[in-house]
């Protein structure tokens, strides 16, 4: 991974020895080339990709009956305080990570429809981030001015907020509401409370970003040009400043991500967040910690399977930030 | 009136309950039989608790837990349940600050209890008649002595309002005192309650620290709920700290040739309520430096149970629970107001699930009936559709119903982690039968606050609940949870949850009542059970869970007394040291 540092732009050797003609590149071409001899963010890409897969694919196979989170196997279990049977929490040909004390249900399953039930949760949340952080952005940063202190103190104010705390104290009564106004179970209300309170309080951090950018480029040359030649804004903001906004957004998207998920299992294993039967990251550990010395296969395999997501979305964002600004000091 | 809360299992008068209890031998109890061999005074026991003492104030006490420690340590009552010498034993009923279990006149509806010499307050006062009138009057001040138990209200003869409430407003308010001053007298050290109906079993509610001992000039109100006035063999050491506990330390007061149920054998007892249920276990489990000195009255969580037997070999107690735990219908609710979804549902419950997820059948085990094995009256009602439920049979009484499938149902149940496990369990069962259940966890310390307000009253299809007996005797369970007169009201449903309302059952209790014959009423009361469970479908019992406690090595003595609450008894427990 440290060889990221010393990447050079081709076309800059070229010019200078002239032996070669110049061959023009897109970023995004410069970007896939410092990304393929990037092997550490290859690897997390591979991963990424295959939970992404994964999660997507688990309400078919749940469908199919080839992975199977909800039904018990009062068989597998016994004993004071029903166990699984077996070694490792009862890891054996057909239960992969064993199965869950008290019910026997099939943990390996429990884990991918979990794994389904936090990216969906953890995705939409930065959508939600991403929308709201780079309209305020792209205005805080265009407008300036009085606008841009006020926007620019409503995002401290955002910050300075106790996020955990405040999900905790309004969980019950906004789930309430939600609930009450969706007409559903408590399950898809309690994903729309989470979306929109983990993407209310994500916004900030993207505005901050888009604004700087924003502030940055609006001196520029190109745009000055645009303005000049009597483009209106809204051509300014969507074909000028956007294209070049990209980067950022994706960058913080792919960081916020991992984030996102490990709040999501943070609330669940302090009982806000997902409530069972439905598995997600959250419920599984909350459930599984009580097992810690009892039965601690139960908490090791959905715990380090969490640990990979998470760590495969750090290391892509981290590897994606360095592709596509060379700027950017690791050290 | 409250829902968990003390129990006791069976009663002198009721020899016969012996038959059904599940430790079947009868050995005499006796307050100097000790399993342990003799037993050495001194030592600091040490009690490691994972729950909240509420309310130390003896009025104010209904939970089995305070009932049990609140008695044995320092709130003396007139009679009690002695100790037994094995786990499980069936306690008898004896004296304690009075000189026998109180005499009762030809009707019924007089008792009198006398108060023994030499029984003293920890500032050296004598104990008199009118420490124990004026306790038993603090209960009528329901709006500052509140979560104790109200049969003090129910039984003595004072008239009651229209709204119910009794016209006496208690010894703060003194509205009505000359009504308090005729139904309970004093004269010398003879103190005579006088009852509104023939109650037979008076003395065995007294047993309760309700009815103990308050002196007038000790008592602040609301800030008396921690300020332990003690006449028993140990006092508090400065202060009760809430969510954190306290100190006790030998009464130099107490009078042991006055007490035959106490051997107060630690010279002091240290009581610290500011753990997790888990790391409480962990350390009694391990059992180190002074946790091998340790007492709990905190039943192993599910997540422990498989730790016990390996860990604390000879150091736990497994034993059966005053509790049954059963689902109640919502008689309010479109879908369960029709009898034939009621069916569907009963035939549906898959108890095997809720079993395996409550730890197993060594501790858990699926019951008919909603009265408990350890009560007389236990009528042993045999499952609908064996302990698995019949998803088949159950969709057939559920298309006879003429709701549409599937049918939503909305479940609520107290929140934990085991009980998430169990619904799930059970909805599957339910869901097979054609039920679309949506599964509504409430929080613990909302759980029955929610249940009894009146805006739920159609808001939910299915609640889960539990009860055991104030005292050994069905009367406390039947009328309490299913006579809609006394619990419905428009405050809403007290414990009748599912607001079963029907005339002839309310007829049929009150002719139970009537029955003077202990054996036959008994009876009765398991029959009117099977009724409700088989022919009215209101309510489907779940389980009988059994209560696993673990103890310090060097702790002697330390037997369950599932008459008197059914916990850990401190009368014989002393501390090797």
């Amino acid at each position: 991974m440290a060889e990221t540092g010393v990447v050079e732009p081709r076309e800059a050797v070229d010019a200078r020895d002239g032996a070669v003609e110049i061959i023009g590149r897109t970023p995004w071409e410069i970007t896939r080339s410092r990304l393929a001899r990037d092997k550490g963010t290859l690897i997390a890409l591979c991963a990424a990709i295959f939970f992404i897969l994964l999660a997507l694919l688990a309400p078919v196979l749940t469908y199919f009956k080839v992975i199977n989170p909800y039904s018990s196997n009062l068989d597998l279990i016994g004993g004071l305080g029903s166990l699984p049977k077996g070694p490792l929490g009862g890891v054996s040909m057909q239960h992969w990570m064993g199965v869950e004390p008290g019910t026997g249900r099939d943990i390996f399953s429990r884990v991918v429809a979990g794994l389904t039930v936090s990216l969906v949760v953890a995705t939409l949340a930065v959508l939600v981030s991403v929308v709201i952080g780079t309209i305020i952005g792209i205005i805080s940063g265009t407008a300036g001015g009085r606008v841009d202190w006020f926007f620019s103190r409503v995002i401290d104010f955002v910050l300075s907020f106790p996020q955990t705390l405040m999900l905790i104290a309004l969980s019950t009564i906004v789930i309430d509401i939600l609930q009450a106004a969706m007409g559903t179970d408590r399950t898809p209300a309690s994903m729309v409370f989470m979306i929109l309170v983990m993407g209310f309080f994500g916004w900030p951090y993207f505005a901050r970003i888009i604004r700087g950018q924003v502030l940055s480029l609006k001196e520029r040359e190109f745009i000055e040009a645009a303005k000049m030649l009597g483009a209106s804004p809204r051509r300014i903001y969507f074909k000028e400043l956007l294209p070049h906004l990209w980067a950022p957004i994706l960058v913080y998207t792919t960081l916020i991500m991992p984030q996102n998920i490990a709040t999501e299992a943070a609330l669940g294993f302090l009982g806000v967040g997902i409530q069972a039967p439905t598995p997600s990251f959250g419920s599984i550990l909350n459930d599984s910690v009580h097992y810690a010395t009892s039965d601690p296969a139960y908490f090791i395999f959905p715990g380090v399977t969490l640990f990979l997501v998470v760590l495969s979305f750090n290391l892509l964002g981290d590897g994606l930030r360095d592709a596509l600004d060379p700027k950017a000091d690791r050290q | 009136m409250q829902r968990t809360k003390i129990v006791a299992v069976l009663a002198t008068t009721m020899g016969l309950a012996l038959a059904v209890s599940a430790c079947g031998s009868n050995t005499t109890p006796s307050a100097s039989t000790s399993a342990a061999g003799p037993a050495s005074a001194g030592g600091t026991l040490s009690i490691l608790m994972g729950t909240a003492t509420e309310h130390w104030d003896p009025q104010r006490v209904y939970v089995g837990v305070n009932i049990e420690a609140g008695n044995r340590l320092f709130s003396r009552t007139l009679t009690t349940f002695g100790p037994v010498a094995k786990d499980g034993d069936a306690a008898t009923l004896v004296a304690d600050a009075a000189t026998d279990t109180g005499t009762v006149s030809a009707d019924g509806k007089e008792w009198k209890f006398t108060i023994k010499d030499g029984v003293k307050w920890e500032d050296g006062k004598a104990v008199t008649c009118e420490d124990f009138k004026y306790g038993v009057s603090r209960t009528f001040a329901v709006d500052v002595i509140t979560g104790g138990p109200n049969y003090a209200i129910q039984f003595l003869d004072i008239p009651k309002n229209k709204d119910g409430s009794s016209a006496y407003a208690g010894p703060y308010k003194k509205t009505g005192q000359d009504l308090y001053d005729k139904a309970v007298t004093c004269s010398g050290t003879t103190i005579t309650f006088k009852m509104a109906k023939p109650t037979g079993d008076f003395n065995s509610a007294a047993t309760m620290t309700a009815f103990g001992a308050f002196r007038a000039d000790k008592d602040q109100g609301d800030k008396s709920n921690y300020a332990i006035f003690s006449d028993g063999p140990y006092k508090l050491e400065g202060t009760w700290t809430a969510n954190k506990g306290g100190t006790f330390v030998r009464n130099d007061q107490w009078d042991p040739k006055t007490d035959t149920i106490r051997k107060a054998l630690p010279d002091k007892i240290t009581w610290d309520e500011s753990l997790t249920q888990e790391t409480e276990y962990e350390r009694l489990i391990a059992g180190q430096g002074e946790d091998a000195n340790a007492i709990t009255f905190d039943q192993a969580p599910v997540t422990a149970l498989a730790n016990v037997e390996g860990g604390a070999p000879g150091r736990n107690t497994i034993v059966a629970s005053p509790y049954t735990r059963y689902l109640t219908l919502n008689y309010k609710s479109k879908v369960m107001s029709n009898i034939k979804a009621r069916e569907a549902l009963a035939l549906a419950t898959d108890r095997s699930a809720y079993v395996a997820a409550a730890g197993g059948d060594t501790v858990v085990k699926a019951t008919n009936s909603l009265i408990n094995p350890g009560l007389p009256a236990f009528p042993n009602t045999p499952l609908l559709a064996g302990d698995k439920g019949d998803p088949a049979k159950a969709k057939e009484a559920l298309t006879a119903s003429g709701l549409t499938m599937p049918v939503k149902i909305n479940v609520t149940y107290r929140k934990n982690d085991t009980n998430d496990k169990v619904f799930s369990g059970l909805k599957t069962g339910w869901d097979a039968a054609g039920f679309e259940t949506n599964l509504i966890g409430i929080p613990a310390d909302q759980y029955y606050g929610t249940l009894q307000s009146p805006d739920s009253a159609t808001k939910y299809d299915v609640s889960w609940a539990g009860w055991g007996a104030d005292y050994p005797s069905a009367s406390t369970v039947i009328p309490q949870l299913l006579d809609s007169r006394s619990q419905i009201s428009s405050g809403g449903p007290g414990q009748d949850y599912g607001y079963f309302d029907n005339a002839d059952f309310n007829a049929a209790i009150d002719k139970t009542m009537a029955i003077t014959d202990a054996t036959a009423r008994e009876k009765a009361w398991g029959e009117l059970d099977t009724q409700v469970v088989t022919k009215d479908f209101a309510i489907v019992p779940l389980i009988n869970d059994q209560f696993v406690f673990v103890r310090g090595a060097n702790v002697e003595g330390a037997v369950v007394n599932n008459t008197f609450t059914g916990y850990y008894d401190l009368a014989n427990v002393s501390v090797k040291h």
